[in-house]
């Protein structure tokens, strides 16, 4: 398999080729940290889209210093961040915040039927982080980085990411029990 | 990824006091359970499609023609393999059937030479052209060069071989005919030239077999000509050094524009860009 070095520099030469290699080598990887960011499959999916366009349009400046699923990563860090920050975000926090109840109950629903009941579980306590505890808890846990790579990626001080990771592991500590205790109450009640 | 990075202790060390390994442990199991949907292949290669308007503009490759011709011949080397072995085989049938004929008393060998020498070529233009023939140019394009360089790669192994068969031959008869191997050389490049720039010119524009049926009624033709008329064979054996020199050039000249004929059609192939799976 072709270094990413040597497919930077022949997308750098017009390869279209390399491009795609580069794209499918590292699409897994990206696709999965924006997914666990945001929470929505299809928002994942424009969102991934979007920072490989991001990649590619300022490749010319990449030095080659540094692993670049690093450079990459930290263009999806700072692109989720937009993201949180647009207002398309806010606008869709607002509906969010409106229909709350009822998504809650289909969602309820969902997750009764689904065979997948655990990932969903996860995957709720994950999406109710904080954005930034929530960042550190996927690059950690997920992507698998050091806690001075995320430091890095994140442009914040070592301390800051082990405090945050602190708060993201004792907050999703709270809420997977907090899920699980509600569950066996729920359980309870129709046995009952 | 999907697959859940785990945290060993070593790794825990960096978290210094404020976690506890097995507590770090049992959040690390409870959070693989995340699984993620990936996206399918289709919706991957739509963002790859939308990507392509981004993608630097080609740069001419300013490679000297020391290393293009390195990269022709490595990949002539690996269209040694998958030309087929048919073509291989009557290479080997015709250079046998050329030296039968060269070296019997009754036949002229440098006229055999001269109506034998283009053959090996032709039927390699078929290899050449085989991926059209099948319509598997686009399969073609899954490795990792382009249509035009496939085919440019293949034009170069068989005029190698066609150029190395004759010239073998042509030095088995020389002792035969008592003429300088130059001379015999000559005899036969010439009229080879311009055989191959017709094959070339036939080939680009039409498929297999009237390509083949049209070449080989004009080499028919030629060869009928030639041998009907004592006249032609005497010019043709004796003709001037200068005018085979101007006549090799002017041939030569015909083959690298139908090379590049060849090149100009195959490069704006439909999809033809660089589509390399094989890393």
């Amino acid at each position: 398999m072709q270094s990413d070095q040597s497919l930077i520099e022949e997308i750098k030469s017009g390869s279209q080729a390399a491009m795609e290699v580069l794209v499918k080598k590292h699409y897994r990887m990206i696709f999965a940290y924006t997914y666990r960011k945001v929470g929505d499959y299809h928002l994942a999916y424009d969102l991934t889209q979007e920072i490989f366009i991001k990649m590619i349009k300022s490749i010319k400046n990449y030095s080659g210093q540094g692993k670049f699923q690093h450079w990459l990563l930290k263009i999806a860090v700072n692109h989720c961040r937009d993201y949180y920050r647009s207002r398309a975000y806010k606008y869709k926090d607002k509906i969010t915040k409106i229909d709350h109840q009822v998504v809650d109950e289909r969602k309820n629903v969902e997750d009764l039927l689904s065979k997948k009941q655990r990932s969903v579980k996860v995957k709720a306590a994950i999406d109710q982080l904080p954005p930034y505890q929530r960042e550190v808890i996927i690059l950690k846990f997920y992507q698998g980085l050091k806690i001075k790579q995320i430091a890095q990626l994140t442009e914040v001080k070592e301390a800051t990411v082990k405090s945050r990771l602190k708060q993201g592991k004792d907050k999703l500590k709270s809420l997977l029990k907090g899920v699980d205790h509600d569950e066996s109450v729920q359980s309870n009640q129709q046995n009952r | 990824m999907s697959r859940f990075n785990p945290i060993n202790k070593t790794d825990n060390d960096e978290l210094e006091e404020r976690f506890d390994y097995n507590e770090y442990q049992a959040l690390e199991q409870e959070l693989t359970d995340y699984l993620v949907k990936f996206p399918d292949e289709d919706d991957i290669n739509a963002t790859i499609d939308t990507m392509r308007q981004y993608v630097p503009a080609q740069t001419t490759k300013s490679a000297n023609g020391i290393e293009r011709l390195i990269t022709l011949c490595k990949g002539s080397a690996t269209e040694v393999t998958i030309v087929s072995k048919i073509y291989w085989i009557t290479c080997t049938m015709l250079f046998i059937i050329g030296y039968l004929i060269t070296h019997q008393a009754n036949a002229n060998p440098l006229l055999t030479l001269i109506f034998l020498a283009p053959l090996p070529f032709v039927i390699g233009l078929l290899e050449v052209f085989k991926g059209r023939e099948h319509g598997l140019l686009e399969i073609e394009l899954t490795c990792k060069f382009t249509t035009d360089q496939i085919m440019l790669s293949r034009l170069f192994l068989i005029g190698i071989t066609n150029v190395t068969l004759n010239t073998v031959l042509t030095l088995t008869i020389s002792p035969v005919t008592g003429k300088p191997i130059l001379e015999i050389l000559l005899t036969w490049l010439t009229p080879f030239t311009f055989f191959i720039a017709i094959a070339l010119w036939l080939s680009i524009k039409f498929k297999g077999q009237v390509f083949v049926t049209t070449f080989l009624s004009l080499w028919l033709v030629f060869i009928g000509l030639t041998i009907s008329n004592n006249h032609w064979i005497e010019a043709l054996l004796n003709i001037n050094i200068v005018i085979h020199l101007i006549c090799l050039g002017f041939g030569s000249l015909l083959i690298s524009f139908q090379v590049k004929q060849l090149i100009n059609k195959y490069q704006t192939y439909e999809g033809g860009q660089r589509v390399e799976i094989n890393y």
